[in-house]
């Protein structure tokens, strides 16, 4: 198994594969953390580091449709009876391939020469959605990472008679006291920072306003500490995309190359986040059928989030929604191994 | 029919869609037997062999297969930029054949159709000649219970043909089922005729065609 596994992976990587995979990571270091190029962010890096996966892929769709041509299915019939060697064997070298990627993209950050990313915090807008006296209830855009907490300025002056400090609530009683000229800053309990509602309180009758356009989210930034367990998260993104590979064109005899543009498209959506306010109002009958595959999809957004900003929904996806997405990839992976009978 | 047969059919009826190609055809092959199957151009011998290769479905009847086969195609299809072990070997660590026992097997198949000096030389270098000998050596590789040789002899000089003469008397515990056209010199290769217009066996047959 292990044989046919490295053979495959050795025709996946071609002549040219690790000089592109190392050329293209030690580009992405540079441009991603260079002062001058990049922004010393681990966001972009992730979406450079991200393209390797994706690459696989599609060279994956490709190399299947080239040993289509070459006679293996017949091969496979004969020699695997059951059918299940070669299979895991492509499985397991994209497995080898995806890790070995991201295993370089890690050690990259550790060259001397290249910045190690510190974690700062990001802030994004919040939009309220309701405000009474004495209340606000805020949407935060959906699930929040750890330690996220919300910057609130609030208007003193109103109040009669004058106070120092006031303690501001929630519906389940958690309390911070906030102090008269500084920012509140009201640390998301679990509840809040999964369902992303935000619901505060003002003792009442306190005439305690808020700076609506002022309201903030902040998001602590992953540091360069962080790199292992986001490429880790990458991964589990990818591995269940790379079984339905697998089990759509073997299973589901569908075109190799053409499999891996579904392939493709299906991940897209996994890792989409549609705005938070995107009803069904006004939305072409398309683009409601995007909405409920994506909504019907685990959220796995978390695993995957890349790019500038991408602290904002980094490591949101649940538990339940991680093992969710595993199991759709061991599901596909069975398929995969599983021969269709003669016909 | 004997129980201990490596390849059996009976009352085996072959269609392609709806309409039926052959049938009933009726065959056993024992270990160390071997058989022929001629019949015209259109008559279903390839027909017979994607089915025994499990790549159809039969359209009637009892079809009776071991579990290794080694089929060498009509039309071979190769990966043409890799180098013949390396392609062997991938196809050794497909099948069942124990890590330890696989270097020795690559060897062997090799050495039966003189390749040996081709092993690490790209299969899109060899000349048609040579493909057909590789064609055959992958389907002897790994020793099948059954092997099925869909017009051997194409493209083999008389060097050609002696190494597959001298690879099947090596033969003893697999079948062989050669599928070759009426007219074509494969009769020495195999006793045991089924012709595919008839559909039945004729263990006397020996019919005209020389190698």
């Amino acid at each position: 198994m292990i044989n046919l596994a490295l053979g495959f992976a050795r025709e996946l990587l071609g002549r040219w594969g690790l000089w592109v995979l190392l050329g293209g990571i030690f580009t992405a270091s540079q441009v991603s953390f260079d002062t001058t190029l990049g922004d010393a962010n681990i966001g972009p890096y992730l979406a450079y580091v991200s393209l390797w996966p994706i690459a696989l892929l599609f060279r994956c769709g490709w190399l299947m449709q080239k040993r289509r041509a070459e006679g293996w299915p017949l091969e496979e019939r004969l020699r695997d009876p059951r059918g299940y060697r070669a299979p895991l064997a492509e499985f397991l070298a994209l497995l080898l391939l995806m890790i070995g990627g991201l295993l370089l993209a890690g050690l990259a950050v550790l060259v001397p020469g290249v910045q190690s990313p510190t974690g700062g915090a990001s802030l994004f807008p919040v939009s309220l959605q309701n405000s009474a006296d004495g209340g606000w209830e805020f949407d935060l855009g959906g699930q929040v990472p750890d330690g996220g907490q919300m910057l609130l300025t609030l208007d003193w002056s109103q109040i009669d008679p004058p106070q120092q400090a006031l303690a501001i609530r929630n519906a389940e009683g958690a309390e911070v006291l906030a102090t008269a000229g500084e920012i509140l800053r009201w640390p998301l309990q679990k509840e809040e920072a999964e369902s992303g509602k935000v619901q505060l309180f003002a003792p009442a009758g306190t005439k305690l306003r808020l700076f609506r356009p002022l309201v903030r989210l902040e998001v602590p930034q992953p540091g360069g500490s962080d790199l292992w367990l986001l490429l880790l998260r990458q991964t589990l993104f990818f591995l269940p995309l790379m079984a339905i590979l697998l089990a759509l064109a073997r299973f589901g005899q569908v075109r190799a190359s053409l499999a891996a543009w579904a392939v493709f498209f299906f991940g897209s959506l996994a890792a989409y986040h549609p705005p938070t306010r995107l009803g069904d109002a006004g939305l072409g009958w398309l683009a409601k059928v995007f909405l409920l595959l994506k909504h019907s999809l685990p959220n796995v957004e978390g695993l995957i989030s890349n790019g500038y900003r991408f602290e904002r929904y980094s490591g949101t996806t649940s538990t339940g929604a991680l093992v969710v997405w595993l199991a759709v990839g061991v599901l596909a992976l069975l398929l995969a191994c599983k021969r269709r009978a003669a016909r | 029919m004997s129980s201990s047969a490596v390849l059996r059919f009976e009352q085996l009826v072959l269609s392609r869609g709806k309409k039926r190609v052959a049938g009933p055809l009726d065959l056993s092959l024992q270990a160390g037997e071997r058989g022929l199957v001629t019949g015209p151009n259109g008559s279903g011998k390839t027909t017979l062999v994607l089915a025994v290769a499990g790549l159809i479905a039969p359209g009637g009847g009892k079809l009776s297969t071991p579990k290794r086969i080694g089929l060498a195609p009509q039309e071979p299809e190769f990966p043409l930029h890799q180098s013949c072990s390396f392609y062997f070997r991938q196809l050794l660590a497909l099948g069942s054949t124990p890590a330890s026992e696989q270097a020795g097997a690559l060897k062997r198949s090799l050495e039966l159709f003189q390749l040996q000096e081709f092993a690490d030389r790209p299969i899109g270098e060899l000349s048609r000649g040579w493909r057909q000998r590789l064609n055959l050596a992958r389907a002897w590789l790994g020793e099948p219970q059954l092997l099925v040789l869909d017009e051997p002899q194409t493209a083999l000089d008389p060097s050609g043909m002696d190494s597959l003469t001298n690879a099947l008397d090596a033969l003893a515990k697999s079948a062989v089922l050669i599928v070759a056209p009426e007219g074509v010199g494969c009769c020495d290769l195999a006793p045991l005729v089924l012709d595919l217009k008839s559909g039945v066996p004729d263990l006397n047959a020996k019919a005209g065609a020389q190698l």
